[in-house]
């Protein structure tokens, strides 16, 4: 579904990925885990196409897509659906115009109202958000949690086929991090689809289901396993974790 | 210039010269109709909203707002200039315990515009205003925002906030990552930019069918 190989990334002028290389297939849940300020959310930005991350070299293919030649729009076209760490809001732009616009521009055609609206009022239901949000202006004064609840509410109209959450449970109480978390999983169930998630809780990890965990340090995967890897982190932390050349190409450490 | 006196009611405003006279809670609507000089006097204890909302090609606009005693004031002010703009919005305190909020967000799309707000605290007390003046540029339009703000008596509230710039990369990048094509998030930003701060339902869908027949 989605490779990246010994890709290179610059921010201003300055490296912050180098010869990185991930895999992920289809139904996988994958983690990326490392210290601050390393490159995890590079990862996701460069994924869906943000024309501030530069790639210097290296491939990135997503089901046989070419995404280094494709603008942020058409990747995400593609099935490609990113949960921001802080998700911004546009004052004025309501949910149901940019559903709206969005999926017509996608499809070819509008669709009608009804469909929409009824569609819009389930997605509601399950995410135990009130049906005003619907036509509120996209995160408009919206809580951390509101906000992120608000992106699912995006991701259950557009279908992705590969989801990133950076810092999914930054901003959610415990309650609403269950409800997020229950609802990305049953999406995850009755959808072909992949997620990436960049988070430092194990916790969270465990409760995504994650299978592959990994870890970046120097532009790179230092370090790759399962939740026990997570787990392991947890405890002893980054400290001694450098970056080695023996991680295969779906991240498994040989 | 016509003289009305209006209260308790809502007006729409279609001459382009008017003195207004203002006494409990009034709404004046301005839709897309050319004002040359307004002027307003609000009697004590009222409670006016003024939603304006104008596209044009080359506007001079005098507004003159008069407050008594324990007056709340709303001007809502949106507007898209395709050449020339010229609007100068004087606030004046009669009385204390006033607060007038000046909400200003207007696109200049290849003109120029040039927005003069000021506002006489004078000596009395209590009194509160607020500018909040926000441009986007687009299609090398440029523009200019004066705040003169006379304070001559504490304790009184003045606050100018004001922003010249273009359409937000971050808001652009996040619709487009959506899946919406450049052209687009544009519109949807700059149309949402427009009806933001307006807070009659029926006014914004009417704005809003103006932007979709009018605007391209």
């Amino acid at each position: 579904m989605l490779n990246i190989e010994n890709l290179s990334v610059e921010i201003n002028n300055k490296k912050i990925l180098s010869d990185f290389n991930l895999k992920i297939n289809l139904k996988e849940i994958h983690a990326i885990m490392g210290p601050n300020g390393i490159g995890k959310s590079t990862i996701c930005k460069t994924i869906i196409g943000d024309p501030n991350y530069v790639v210097t070299s290296g491939n990135l293919t997503f089901n046989s897509h070419d995404l280094l030649k494709l603008d942020i729009t058409d990747r995400a076209r593609l099935g490609i659906f990113l949960v921001n760490q802080t998700p911004i809001e546009i004052p004025g732009v309501t949910n149901a115009e940019m559903l709206r616009v969005a999926l017509a521009e996608k499809t070819g055609k509008n669709i009608g109202l009804f469909e929409f609206n009824k569609k819009m009022e389930e997605i509601c239901l399950k995410l135990l958000i009130p049906k005003s949000f619907i036509h509120r202006g996209i995160n408009e004064g919206m809580s951390g949690g509101e906000r992120k609840k608000n992106e699912l509410l995006h991701l259950w109209m557009f279908e992705p086929k590969l989801i990133i959450l950076d810092e999914l449970d930054s901003g959610l109480d415990i309650d609403s991090l269950k409800i997020v978390c229950k609802n990305i999983l049953e999406y995850h169930k009755t959808h072909d689809c992949s997620i990436l998630i960049i988070s430092h809780n194990p916790e969270l990890l465990a409760s995504l289901n994650v299978s592959h965990v990994h870890v970046l340090k120097d532009g790179g995967l230092a370090q790759s396993g399962n939740l026990n890897l997570a787990k392991k982190l947890a405890k002893e932390g980054f400290k001694g974790i450098t970056k080695s050349n023996n991680i295969s190409e779906n991240g498994k450490d040989e | 210039m016509n003289k009305i006196y209006i209260s308790n009611r809502v007006l729409e405003i279609i001459d382009q010269d008017l003195d207004l006279e203002v006494d409990g809670s009034c709404k004046i609507t301005i839709m897309n109709n050319k004002i040359n000089n307004l002027n307003i006097f609000v009697k004590k204890d009222s409670k006016l909203l003024i939603e304006d909302f104008r596209i044009f090609d080359k506007e001079n606009t005098n507004i003159k707002i008069s407050v008594e005693d324990n007056c709340y004031l709303n001007y809502i002010h949106s507007f898209i200039n395709n050449k020339e703009y010229n609007l100068n919005i004087l606030t004046e305190y009669l009385g204390n315990n006033s607060k007038i909020i000046i909400d200003i967000n207007g696109i200049n799309n290849k003109g120029k515009c040039i927005i003069t707000a000021d506002g006489v605290l004078g000596s009395n007390i209590n009194n509160e205003l607020h500018e909040n003046i926000h441009i986007v540029n687009i299609n090398k339009g440029s523009a200019v925002i004066i705040p003169n703000i006379l304070v001559s008596m504490i304790p009184v509230i003045a606050e100018h906030a004001a922003t010249i710039g273009k359409i937000d990369e971050d808001e652009l990048r996040y619709l487009m990552s959506k899946g919406i094509s450049l052209e687009e998030a544009k519109k949807l930003i700059l149309n949402g930019f427009l009806i933001n701060k307006f807070k009659s339902d029926d006014l914004i869908i009417k704005i809003k069918e103006i932007l979709k027949t009018e605007v391209k």
